[in-house]
């Protein structure tokens, strides 16, 4: 990889300056890293977390905030190094554990989650023949352990989403999603002018807000699972929530208003219900075709009623 | 927690899908704090938009009490670091707290102000009682009262009263019959100083005069003729006149205590250097006083007359001379404290009979000449005040009150409350004794007591004397 990008001069300055000091940090030599390989090391993760024109200062300042022992000990198991990765498994075998169970909040899952990343981390697929691990990818911005964490999540995810796509036609069938409508076309929405206010004040937002609104209101995460996410307190993402639903709705008023609609209805339409909304798609849908069940149902009906009355004569 | 319309979250689910997700590396810097602010905020604009990284970032935050710990040890970096003691929850209640104790600090000055309107209120007569007779003052009786000291709350509370009335411009509250006073203060009075203090002069001198005098230590300093705070309406009136204007505060004692008032309360005394020896000759204790007086007197003044004018230290008392307020009323309280109400019974205050009293030294009713049997009549009695009477009776008429309780305590009053004598009943050598328990008086002079033993005593001269039934 650092052969492909061309390394800047003022991260191999940085490098070549800080060298001593972040390998003796390191302790890379227990993991059997050399100090030119970790230099290598030093100068890839500089060059790919750093923007091009950083200067030697800030490339500095960059590798200082690295957590370089745990760098060379992940690149070190990347490598393959035997004694890397008996410390790699006495550090993080329980906690990785402890994640997956955490994260997958049952004990197989879990386990099942947790070997899967090991031949991750590992190294199982191979890339122009070189095995290829996980742990490549790790610059030690962050710690080991929450990388660890974050990659169980994103397995977690990806496969839950796997999950997701591949319900079976009966599954489908037995939820009633056959009667699914289909996509509701983008007609021109009475509430259109609503729609664009309200598109109009989300745009206003910082991105935190809205991912604080989206985290709160769309995903349900309690307030501590928002501030942990965001690394504050629960009392400020409390404030943040309440002021932020306020002033949304008085933003998206106040847009109406200058459109010439007047307050009471303003306010009356963001009342409106979403699902109200597509209620005439559903009943029309409905209407228009009838269920085969149910026709099929009337049908023998009908006929069970012949032949009673025909017995009865 | 706020409601966010569902309409305003369906547009916020439908947000354009981000360009590719950032990888873990990035997530966890990002969740630990740990990137710079323009990667951050990359990071944030994609996951406000991306619920799969969303997800991935709040399943991969360590479990909630490590968090918790460390959220409360590293303070975020998207809030400013502000100390605990800063922190909106102390502050909200730190303000809720200060806004109560503003409250109540309010609340307690307000009513503080409003008792001393009161009072003040009622201590400002009528400008018509300034026109009252004149004949008056030779008919009051001959007492004397002496006063060591005066309590500190007492001066300040009548210098603020004083100075109020002042500030109007008014002439002195006070009885119908303090006339002699009320001709003084009237500006419009043709009489001269001199010739108002030879009218006053003879009453002092012929009737014995009712010489009242504050502190005698703390004469000195407030007959100073620099203390113009202290010459009071009467100095307004004949202002300019006279060097006896000057000499008016001289002889006058602010801090006037109250004063055995048999008949009816008087707030004003005229006195003149020159008749203390009429009044010395009454009562050792007066002459003693009038020295002082008389030693005080020409230095501070050229003026060979002075005039004193006295003011009851207790508003109330002026109540007497205001024909316009009402008439206080009278209660005991559960744990036997008396009570005076002056609006009709809607707020009662305590009445302390003994803060009427000089300290050190009780007085005991009227030795006076009397024209009743000499057995009858009510004896002059060395008594400590009780510290803490408790009432079972109070009987009210007009100016006159009495009020009766345990031990024998009877205290008597003639200008509604505002000053207090305690009387011992005497009849053929014998003192009331015991609890009181009923006080009755169907006319300023006629009244009878009742005590828990069964005794009965009538008076039919004020509490002058009194017989034991």
């Amino acid at each position: 990889m650092s052969a492909t990008i061309p390394i800047s001069a003022s991260v191999q300055s940085a490098v070549a300056e800080m060298l001593a000091e972040l390998h003796a940090k390191s302790g890379c030599e227990k993991f059997g890293l050399t100090r030119e390989s970790f230099a290598a090391i030093l100068r890839a993760v500089a060059t790919k977390c750093l923007p091009a024109e950083a200067s030697a200062s800030e490339a500095r300042s960059f590798l200082l905030t690295l957590r370089v022992d745990e760098l060379a000990l992940a690149r070190a198991c990347a490598a393959g190094e035997n004694s890397a990765w008996e410390i790699f498994l006495i550090r993080y075998r329980e906690k990785l554990h402890m994640a997956a169970l955490r994260i997958a909040r049952e004990d197989s899952a879990a386990r099942e989650l947790a070997d899967s990343l090991y031949a991750d981390l590992y190294g199982t697929a191979s890339r122009d023949g070189q095995r290829v691990s996980k742990l490549e990818s790790f610059t030690g911005r962050g710690s080991l352990e929450g990388w660890l964490r974050t990659v169980l999540a994103q397995e977690f995810v990806n496969r839950y989403r796997r999950a997701k796509r591949l319900v079976s036609l009966d599954e489908e069938i037995e939820g009633g999603a056959q009667f699914a409508a289909p996509h509701p076309e983008p007609e021109a929405s009475p509430h259109a002018r609503l729609e664009s206010s309200i598109d109009s004040a989300l745009a206003a937002l910082s991105s935190e807000d809205r991912l604080v609104l989206a985290a709160y209101y769309l995903d349900g995460r309690t307030l501590a699972e928002v501030a942990c996410m965001l690394g504050v307190h629960e009392s400020t993402i409390s404030r943040k929530v309440d002021k932020l639903a306020k002033s949304l709705r008085k933003e998206i008023v106040a847009d109406m208003m200058r459109q010439g609609i007047g307050r009471r209805e303003a306010e009356e339409a963001l009342e409106v219900d979403v699902r109200d909304l597509q209620m005439n798609i559903r009943r029309s849908l409905g209407q228009e075709t009838p269920s085969a069940a149910f026709s099929e149902k009337q049908d023998a009906l009908r006929f069970q009623q012949k032949i009673e009355r025909g017995a009865k004569s | 927690m706020q409601d966010v319309p569902k309409i305003v979250l369906k547009r916020l689910q439908e947000t354009s899908a981000p360009g590719p997700h950032p990888d873990a590396d990035l997530l966890n810097a990002f969740a630990e704090q740990s990137l710079a602010e323009s990667e951050r905020a990359r990071v944030m604009d994609h996951l406000a938009r991306c619920s799969d990284c969303r997800e991935v970032l709040a399943l991969s935050v360590p479990a909630m009490e490590l968090v918790a710990a460390a959220a409360s040890s590293t303070p975020a970096s998207t809030t400013p670091a502000r100390s605990r003691w800063f922190a909106w929850p102390v502050l909200r209640w730190g303000v809720a707290a200060a806004g109560i104790i503003a409250l109540a600090s309010i609340g307690v000055v307000q009513y503080r102000q409003r008792e001393k309107n009161e009072t003040l209120v009622s201590s400002l007569a009528s400008p018509n009682e300034t026109t009252a007779a004149p004949q008056a003052l030779p008919q009051s009786p001959p007492a004397y009262e002496s006063q060591e000291s005066v309590r500190q709350a007492e001066k300040e509370k009548q210098a603020q009263i004083e100075k109020q009335a002042r500030e109007q411009n008014w002439a002195l509250s006070n009885r119908a019959d303090n006339s002699a006073e009320n001709m003084l203060v009237r500006p419009t009075n043709p009489a001269s100083p001199e010739a108002r203090a030879m009218r006053v002069a003879p009453s002092g001198t012929s009737a014995g005069g009712r010489i009242r005098s504050g502190s005698a230590g703390g004469a000195a300093p407030k007959v100073a003729p620099s203390a113009p705070r202290n010459t009071f309406a009467i100095a307004n009136a004949s202002k300019g006149a006279t060097p006896q204007a000057a000499a008016k505060p001289a002889a006058r004692t602010t801090a006037a205590q109250s004063v055995e008032a048999p008949s009816t309360s008087e707030t004003i005394e005229v006195v003149e250097p020159q008749a203390a020896p009429a009044p010395a000759s009454a009562n050792a204790q007066a002459s003693d006083q009038l020295d002082e007086k008389q030693k005080d007197l020409p230095s501070q003044s050229d003026s060979s007359k002075s005039l004193s004018v006295l003011k009851g230290k207790d508003v109330a008392a002026a109540q007497v001379a205001s024909g316009t307020q009402r008439i206080p009323r009278w209660s005991i309280s559960a744990d036997g404290g008396l009570q005076r109400s002056l609006d009709d019974g809607k707020t009662w205050l305590d009445v302390n009979v003994n803060s009427e009293l000089p300290s050190g030294a009780s007085k005991m009713a009227v030795t006076a000449e009397s024209t009743h049997a000499p057995e009858n009549r009510k004896k002059k009695v060395e008594a400590q005040p009780s510290p803490n009477p408790v009432f079972r009776a109070v009987s009210a008429q007009g100016a006159e009150v009495w009020a009766g309780g345990s031990a024998a305590m009877l205290y008597h009053s003639a200008d509604y409350g505002a000053h207090w004598t305690r009387v011992l009943p005497f009849s053929s050598g014998a003192a009331l004794t015991g609890d009181i328990t009923s006080v009755e008086f169907s006319d300023p002079q006629h009244g009878r007591i009742k005590t828990f033993a069964g005794e009965v005593w009538i008076t039919a001269d004020d509490g002058q004397s009194w017989r034991r039934q």
